[in-house]
């Protein structure tokens, strides 16, 4: 199944190489859950982030679905 | 600080005197709004006689804590009708720290049409002449006054918005490159500082020693090293706020679906590519300008930046999201250096641009220009400038520009424009600009991090927003830096600090009881100047329009009242 990623602030140092300026599709299996995405893209761990699907804050459990715009960031702050 | 600097514009004599004893120990925001509360009839007409206009950095100004020389400005605002405090960073507070000045009060208005500069020093303060700076833009007066008296003076000054007095000009202050690019700029104090005819202000320290020592100085300087060791390692600090800036929140916003776009109607845009953090980030290092900028010496967030143009030549400093956000996607305006073109001219011009930018999104709603129309915004900013009757309808805010266009999706509280968050996602902020006795002012209590845009077991949202509330007061009194310590952390560092730094014990109780204080103090202030919870509402077209795909605001405004009852009854 595919997935749509988009990688925002210093996480855009962890974009696969020859992706778009900010989001790619990525391949998946059934059952990978998000924390998948980061090792597939060697996020550390302890990054601090917060994680959106379509939107919806989610947690790095949840199991991914076919057609998931997930949405990687740093916790927010500022303005 | 123990000194209060009376600048009396009636009668042209400064006076330097002792700070009243119950005031020792409030700065910035505490001490701006106490002053107003005290001293100003709340019923005063904005821009007359009785109105006046206080600057006053916070508590802990021209000592060595870190992200402590925020400088407040403060006044019966001619935008709201209520108190306002706007603060702002760069050096001047620094340099009031260290010459033991709490305020700067201009009171009274002169007989003459002259226009005038104070000049303090250790020996006092004075009063020039500057009738050559007349209509001059922020950088000529600040560039000018550098130029004559050194580089290493503390400026404050107002442009040509000021000068005439329009509803949104801002009160600009220097950086320590002396770019007027530091504004405290919402609530149009510069038109307070307008009617009293002063042009600018700068502080000569020279003389002084460069810190402010502690009651307790062994001890202050210790947790100042553990707290600096703190914030360092704080994520958004390493990874978002040096690094990308404000405007690296940009694209999380759009995501969140709260980022105003085509003036409120959505709150997110596929557009908002173009006018990201990253990619503003991306042309500055590619221009070389200098992100990891520091507004003032010792600041160790760094959060601001110089931006250049194609050229390579500077543009414009602290390019920041608020602008990105009501100048650009509020706008349709997708061109990230049209947008610089915009702050470049509204840092000049000084006038707010969360207000500018939502007084045209107003007025291209109209239909008076088309969305998007970046040329004629530019256009639009030179007629502000020159005091053209259109420059002056949109200088003069959102509200004023929606009732001459005839608009009714006018996105303002209390006559405020809504900053960049539709609180019909960010709903704790939201609440803030619904009751804040500011306005609709993202400073006066915005919920750091995303706890807001997640309703589910979060309890009582308005009471998180009244908690943000009180702590803004807090830290606005110290002259924080809220990116070093933010409203949903622990107040133990600056309670820590207070107790050192004042030689007496000071609980994160008191910090709270001393925000409580100051908030009770303007919501007094702004009752008795007629405005009441009747106003504490969402602009009307939001209750009315869901943004889209469908969100309306999910707290009821009885749950708003409720909440807020204690404050608002012991307020009147």
């Amino acid at each position: 199944m595919q997935i749509q990623v988009k990688l925002m602030d210093i996480f855009r140092d962890y974009l696969p190489p020859g992706s778009d300026v900010s989001k790619f599709i990525l391949d998946c299996q059934t059952n990978d859950r998000v924390e998948n995405i980061f090792i597939i893209l060697g996020i550390p761990d302890d990054l601090p982030c917060v994680i959106l699907c379509h939107g919806q804050i989610i947690e790095k459990d949840r199991l991914l679905a076919g057609g998931d715009v997930i949405a990687i960031f740093s916790p927010i702050f500022g303005g | 600080m123990d000194k209060l600097c009376r600048i009396h514009m009636d009668k042209l004599e400064c006076e330097l005197a002792p700070i009243p004893p119950e005031l020792k120990y409030l700065g910035g925001r505490g001490l701006c709004s106490t002053l107003i509360a005290n001293e100003v009839r709340p019923t005063c007409y904005p821009l007359g006689f009785e109105n006046k206009l206080v600057i006053a950095p916070g508590i802990l100004a021209g000592t060595v804590s870190p992200c402590s020389q925020r400088v407040s400005v403060g006044a019966k605002s001619p935008l709201t009708g209520g108190i306002k405090e706007a603060n702002a960073g760069g050096t001047f507070g620094q340099k009031m720290g260290r010459l033991g000045l709490a305020a700067i009060v201009l009171e009274g208005k002169p007989e003459t049409d002259q226009l005038y500069i104070a000049h303090i020093n250790c020996d006092g303060a004075r009063l020039e002449v500057a009738d050559d700076l007349k209509g001059s833009g922020n950088y000529k007066v600040t560039e000018a006054l550098r130029a004559k008296y050194g580089n290493h003076i503390g400026i404050v000054t107002i442009g040509p918005a000021g000068e005439m007095r329009m509803a949104s000009a801002s009160v600009a202050m220097a950086d320590q490159d002396g770019i007027p690019a530091r504004h405290a700029a919402r609530g149009g104090l510069g038109a307070v500082m307008g009617s009293k005819s002063v042009k600018a202000i700068f502080i000569d320290d020279t003389g002084v020693p460069k810190t402010v020592p502690a009651d307790n100085d062994k001890t202050f300087k210790r947790i100042v090293k553990e707290f600096i060791a703190v914030i360092k390692e704080r994520p958004r600090v390493k990874h978002r706020l040096h690094r990308f800036g404000t405007a690296g929140l940009l694209l999380a916003v759009n995501e969140l679906n709260s980022l105003p776009t085509r003036n409120f109607s959505k709150g997110q845009t596929e557009m908002a590519e173009r006018i990201a953090g990253e990619s503003v980030t991306e042309l500055i290092n590619a221009r070389g300008g200098q992100t990891g900028h520091g507004c003032y010496s010792g600041c160790i967030i760094r959060c601001s930046n110089k931006f250049n143009d194609k050229d390579g030549s500077h543009l414009t400093s602290s390019f920041e999201y608020e602008t990105l956000a009501l100048m650009g996607s509020n706008c349709e305006i997708y061109d990230i250096d049209a947008i610089a073109k915009m702050d470049r001219l509204c840092d000049d011009i000084g006038i707010d641009t969360i207000e500018t930018g939502g007084a045209i999104g107003v007025a291209m709603e109209s239909g008076f220009l088309s969305f998007g129309d970046h040329r004629r915004v530019i256009e639009i900013l030179h007629e502000i400038r020159k005091g053209t009757p259109l420059g002056r309808v949109i200088g003069n805010g959102t509200a004023i520009t929606g009732k001459v266009f005839g608009v009714e999706r006018v996105p303002t509280i209390k006559r405020q424009c809504l900053p960049g968050w539709d609180p019909r996602t960010a709903v704790a902020t939201g609440i803030t600009f619904m009751t804040s006795p500011q306005g609709a002012d993202h400073t006066a209590g915005r919920l750091q991090g995303i706890m807001e845009f997640d309703l589910l077991d979060k309890g009582n949202i308005a009471a998180l927003s009244k908690d943000m509330q009180m702590r803004s007061c807090f830290y606005d009194t110290v002259g924080l830096c809220h990116f070093a310590d933010g409203t949903t952390e622990s107040i133990e560092w600056q309670a820590k600090l207070l107790s050192a730094f004042s030689g007496k014990t000071f609980s994160e109780d008191d910090a709270m009881k001393l925000g409580e204080t100051i908030l009770r103090t303007e919501i007094g202030f702004n009752t008795a100047a007629g405005i009441s919870d009747a106003q504490d509402n969402l602009p009307e077209f939001m209750n009315k329009e869901p943004l889209p795909p469908g969100i309306t605001f999910p707290v009821s405004q009885e749950e708003i009242t409720a909440t807020f009852a204690g404050l608002k009854k012991s307020g009147s």
